[in-house]
């Protein structure tokens, strides 16, 4: 909370909050055994089905904060960065 | 219950064809309509024709990159795959899901660094990242290996759609195929003219009628069914029916044990290994921005729970009683032949439309991204270095066409099995590009002979075990999923592979390095994979 603009660290809580975003569909994809059962069934559907369906839902919503989070990080950087030098992005990625 | 299942049966479907027959007429037009649309700067460039000038925002990226992933294959493989064996096939979705982040993660470095040096392919990337132009023959090599049983495996999917409505057949006489030889023509026509447009511009239509035929499958064949619960229940049943020559249960709609390390290895290699397709790469180098690929790709998962439902019509498929039996013996009928038992002939045609277009699109995509790679990394690099721009864009004109009918001479000449067999090996194959063209992005610590020797071990290994998978029905490729080495457990290939390659990659890395093997020049810098376009900027490309 210091009054004076300081620039952005390269891990601030917006580029950690994108990165989790980004890699918690992938872990809830590979971890398979949490849902390969018919029950809890929805709407006929056994569960292993449902919850990829939901899953996938969840993924979309997921990459929108993702991408909010990105760029509202970006845009700070920018402020602090003059127009012709590039720094050094090593985490853009996510 | 008791509908007709055999659709199949009978002479020519007379209103589903006439429909089939007049949307592909409209969407020929477009094709070459789309020559005059959106034009921009230098019309000899290959930007213009091979990736529609870079000039492409949020909406139109949407249907091409969705245009990838939906292709007319997938319409038919993937609840093909659900009926044949049951949940395994499901795996689609997930890899689906894990396409997306991975996109987030890697596209837009590989996007900045593309249109900051004008890299049209991959394996452009490759060249002038690890300075070597063989590392970049063999991304470029396996790019078009593996892209070619793509293209035919379109073509399969319209066989299949002539197949049920009463034309051409499994058999391979030319009277037969002349509907899909007039297909086809038409769709080397328009993409000779119009390049990376015509797709772009079909895909709207396309993905129309592909919308209106799965929201009206979803809700109107599982009433006509009687419910989901009754579709889950025969399709579990029918799969659990044990089969008289393997004298195992064909599958079951839950992952039985030992199938969920290949369930988990086939969605994530399956993720990683789509976008090393060039036709996948193309969808993201023709976009205008940086931001606009993260920004579209949660709206693309649209198209991943639409693919989930997509599967699920395999299972109607069984709830409406057909058996392969009763599909003429190849499952790929299963949906086409669904359509037809279920609809009104009126809109089967456009649910069967939507198939035949569904394959228009992707293969036209794909011939592009093959005839670019030809283009730029071994006509350019090998043969004729000082080719003027003009030049580049016909060859890539040019091979575009000699692509597109080879996959069709693939389709004739041999038969759908290998069709399916060769894109299940390109799968494998792709996927050991990945070290160079994902890990180039990140860092340039893999020296280029290191990266050539791991590709080299994954594909051999890779090809190896594929063609020593048989079946009590097959003899080769008869699965995707092998036995990891030294254990009792089955994985994807592809990935087993990319591990065989990486530990080839690593050992070889850290020997070149001691011996102070030379590590070519590297023609990027680290600001250029976040480069973004702020004002116009002309539009180059990389000279060879």
């Amino acid at each position: 909370m210091s009054g004076a603009p300081t620039p952005p660290k390269t891990i601030t809580p917006l580029r950690l909050f994108a990165t989790l975003c980004v890699l918690a569909p992938i872990a809830a994809v590979i971890a398979v055994p949490t849902y390969n059962s018919a029950t809890p069934k929805l709407g006929g559907f056994p569960f292993f089905y449902w919850y990829q369906l939901l899953l996938v839902v969840a993924t979309g919503i997921l990459m929108v904060a993702a991408y909010w989070a990105v760029k509202v990080d970006e845009g700070r950087r920018k402020r602090f960065r003059p127009a012709e030098t590039p720094g050094n992005d090593e985490g853009a990625g996510a | 219950m008791n509908l007709e299942a055999s659709p199949t049966a009978g002479g020519v479907h007379g209103v589903e064809l006439g429909i089939v027959t007049g949307l592909f007429v409209l969407v020929a037009v477009l094709g070459f309509l789309a020559a005059r649309w959106r034009r921009t700067g230098s019309q000899k460039d290959l930007h213009e024709w091979g990736l529609g000038g870079r000039s492409f925002g949020g909406f139109i990226t949407w249907f091409l990159i969705g245009g990838d992933l939906y292709t007319a294959y997938t319409f038919v493989a993937v609840p093909a795959s659900l009926f044949a064996t049951g949940a395994l096939g499901f795996f689609a979705v997930g890899y689906t899901i894990l396409v997306w982040p991975l996109v987030f993660i890697f596209l837009p470095r590989l996007w900045s660094v593309s249109r900051k040096h004008g890299y049209v392919t991959p394996a452009d990337f490759v060249k002038g990242r690890h300075g070597s132009r063989g590392l970049s023959l063999a991304i470029a090599v396996t790019g078009i290996v593996a892209t070619m049983p793509y293209i035919a495996l379109q073509l399969v999917g319209i066989q299949s759609v002539l197949y049920v409505m009463g034309v051409g057949s499994n058999s391979s006489s030319f009277e037969q195929d002349l509907p899909l030889f007039i297909a086809f023509i038409i769709l080397a026509a328009f993409t000779y003219t119009s390049g990376l447009r015509a797709p772009a511009m079909i895909a709207f239509v396309k993905d129309l009628l592909i919308y209106v035929t799965i929201l009206v499958a979803v809700i109107y064949i599982p009433m006509r069914l009687g419910g989901w619960t009754r579709i889950f229940s025969s399709a579990s049943k029918r799969l659990a029916t044990v089969n008289p020559t393997t004298h195992a249960p064909a599958g079951s709609t839950l992952l039985a044990h030992g199938n969920t390390l290949p369930f988990a290895t086939l969605a994530i290699g399956s993720a990683m290994a789509l976008f090393m397709y060039p036709h996948a790469q193309i969808g993201v180098l023709a976009t205008k921005q940086r931001s606009t690929v993260r920004r579209n790709v949660s709206a693309l998962t649209v198209y991943s729970l639409m693919l989930g439902f997509v599967a699920l019509l395999g299972y109607m498929a069984i709830a409406a009683g057909f058996t392969t039996k009763s599909l003429g013996g190849n499952t790929q009928h299963a949906v086409p032949a669904l359509f037809d038992a279920m609809f009104p002939s009126w809109f089967a045609g456009i649910a069967l439309a939507a198939i035949v277009i569904g394959a228009l699109v992707p293969a036209a995509i794909m011939s592009i991204a093959a005839a670019n790679l030809f283009t730029r990394n071994i006509f350019v690099d090998f043969i004729k270095p000082d080719a003027s721009p003009k030049q580049q864009t016909d060859v890539s004109k040019w091979v575009s066409l000699l692509v597109k009918f080879g996959a069709l001479a693939f389709v004739l000449g041999l038969d759908a099995t290998s069709a399916i067999n060769f894109q299940l090996l390109g799968g494998v194959l792709i996927l050991q590009t990945f070290p160079a063209i994902v890990g180039g992005l990140y860092t340039r610590y893999f020296h280029r002979w290191a990266l050539l020797a791991g590709w080299a071990a994954g594909i051999v290994y890779g090809s190896v075990v594929a063609w020593k998978q048989s079946s009590a029905t097959q003899h080769h490729f008869a699965s995707q999923v092998a036995l990891i080495p030294w254990t009792h457990q089955k994985a994807y290939i592809a990935v087993t592979a990319l591990v065989v390659n990486l530990v080839v990659l690593l050992v070889a890395n850290v020997v070149l390095r001691a011996v102070n093997a030379p590590a070519g020049v590297d023609a990027t810098s680290p600001a250029d994979y976040n480069h973004d376009v702020e004002q116009e900027e002309p539009l180059k490309v990389a000279a060879a």
